[in-house]
């Protein structure tokens, strides 16, 4: 059981060098898909301003919190370490609660912390790409209950290879908002060369 | 001459069903034996077909070595592109989400993927409708990446649209090459295949391999459009002159995030080629005129308070004639 423990231990830290069995390796490798896929989604939604709110997005150590918070004092109370702490820890998330891992994340994702945010966005109405920056910046500036890092909302000008009449990083980014639109929504047979063209975007920087 | 013995007149119709049967025998093997067919057969190949290969991607004068992995399962279709150089570079799509990731310098965009985009299925009026646009032929064979390929040119018949030039993989009907050519037969673009490996079935690992997002990542956001949620189109922009053979595939009407104002996309394609009119609320900023990337051309008008933009893989004049085709007809 011990050495159950430490591979379970070792998986939680991420080493990716522990000989696991495949159907242990099976399970998490589908665990954290579905943490990195619901992450991207989260991502996504509020990129498209779909949340109205701004939300705690570093699941990771919400979902860690959560499960710090379930630990049973008993096992707590056995590990007289923080190393240990961390293995009941682990074992708990990986063993106990294997089976309820992917409804952990998931309800942690709906649980997440959500602070309800006016959309009092000052950007220009006119200008597409502004209006997201400040959105954006907003989402950023934004404090977290629980003290959790946001991601970082930065935005930066995308390198790109428009030829234009006359140099400007707005219009760069509109072009560029527009293309990826342009390929998403319309269906040329052209091959590959419409992903390409995406993929291809800030080969310059 | 018709034959003129009473038995060979008896045995025709045998000797007809004996034929048309060898005949079918004889083709059986061959899959596609038209341009067209074997343009449908390339479509139907790169939604199916499990594969994985790196590919060169040419365009103004620069070349970019790029990796792309496609799966389909019951789930749908799943694609990762990745760049080989230059600065990392990744494109994931499958049937929810169109995620591009830039992973040495932090930077993604996750934006919705629209089902059935990964090409165009084509039906029998679509072909009947190119053919009065293109020719298309086959041009003879090549080799490509080790592989034998069908080589299918595509000519427009006008000045409208570029031509096309697909190298197709004779066993399983991948595209291994394709150009975009000028009206000077000029390649602007090209995409060419340097491996390909096919997969079974139930290798999702060819896809599942996404790079993890740290804390540190910035979103960079290119279009504002909530896409899940639809907006009544406003039918009073109209398009009068548009390329004959386009049609409006699509039109979308988005609530620009923190504002209230909408901006209008609508895609116009002619089954090969196509283009979308962006129309939104004009900035100081906006200026008209002619922009380019490979063979993406866009043309910005001004139009009162709006700004007109047609972008597409068309020629300049295209675009151009499109928006300045737009107009605001109250009804």
């Amino acid at each position: 059981m011990k050495q159950q423990d430490e591979k379970l231990s070792l998986l939680l830290d991420d080493d990716t060098e522990a000989d696991i069995n495949a159907e242990l390796g099976e399970v998490i490798a589908d665990v954290n898909l579905q943490y990195r896929m619901r992450r991207y989604q989260i991502i996504g939604a509020a990129m498209r301003n779909e949340l109205a709110q701004a939300i705690n997005t570093d699941f990771h150590h919400q979902v860690m919190a959560n499960i710090r918070a379930e630990l049973p004092p008993v096992a707590m109370q056995d590990s007289g370490s923080e190393t240990a702490r961390n293995s009941a820890i682990a074992f708990m998330a990986r063993s106990w609660f294997r089976p309820f891992a992917g409804l952990t994340v998931a309800t942690s994702v709906a649980l997440v912390t959500v602070a309800l945010w006016q959309q009092q966005d000052p950007a220009p109405k006119d200008d597409l790409a502004s209006a997201d920056q400040q959105k954006i910046e907003q989402l950023a500036g934004q404090q977290i209950a629980g003290g959790a890092e946001p991601v970082s909302s930065r935005v930066q000008s995308p390198g790109t290879r428009w030829k234009l009449e006359h140099e400007s990083p707005v219009l760069q980014r509109k072009l560029n908002a527009y293309l990826v639109n342009h390929t998403e929504y319309s269906n040329s047979m052209q091959g590959l060369i419409p992903q390409a063209r995406v993929a291809g975007f800030d080969a310059e920087q | 001459m018709p034959s003129s013995n009473p038995s060979a007149r008896q045995d025709l119709p045998s000797k007809l069903l004996v034929g048309v049967l060898l005949s079918t025998l004889v083709q059986a093997p061959v899959i596609a034996d038209t341009a067209m067919d074997w343009v449908q057969r390339m479509s139907d190949a790169m939604h199916d077909l499990n594969y994985r290969g790196d590919f060169v991607y040419m365009h103004d004068n620069r070349l970019e070595s790029m990796e792309i992995s496609h799966y389909k399962d019951a789930q749908g279709e799943k694609e990762r592109l990745i760049s080989l150089n230059g600065e990392a570079r990744e494109v994931i799509r499958d049937n929810q989400n169109l995620t591009c990731i830039w992973p040495s310098s932090h930077k993604v965009i996750v934006d919705v993927s629209r089902k059935n985009s990964f090409s165009p299925i084509f039906i029998p009026e679509d072909i009947a409708r190119l053919e009065k646009f293109y020719q298309m032929r086959l041009v003879g064979k090549d080799r490509v990446a080790n592989m034998n390929a069908v080589v299918v040119h595509i000519d427009p018949r006008d000045q409208f649209r570029y031509g096309i030039k697909f190298w197709i993989n004779e066993d399983n009907g991948l595209m291994m090459k394709s150009s975009l050519l000028d009206e000077n037969e000029q390649v602007i673009e090209e995409v060419m295949f340097t491996n390909l490996q096919m997969f079974a079935g139930d290798n999702e690992l060819v896809i599942d391999t996404m790079p993890p997002i740290d804390d540190n990542f910035t979103l960079v956001r290119y279009h504002s459009g909530d896409s899940s949620r639809t907006f009544a189109a406003d039918n009073a922009w109209v398009l009068t002159d548009v390329p004959g053979g386009f049609w409006r595939e699509s039109v979308l009407r988005r609530k620009i995030p923190g504002s209230d104002e909408f901006i209008q996309q609508m895609v116009y394609t002619d089954g090969l080629a196509s283009l979308s009119v962006f129309i939104e609320k004009k900035s100081d900023l906006t200026q008209s005129g002619v922009s380019s990337m490979g063979a993406v051309n866009a043309f910005i008008r001004i139009l009162n308070d709006h700004s007109v933009t047609a972008i597409g893989e068309v020629p300049p004049i295209t675009v151009k004639q499109v928006a300045e085709s737009v107009s605001y007809q109250r009804q």
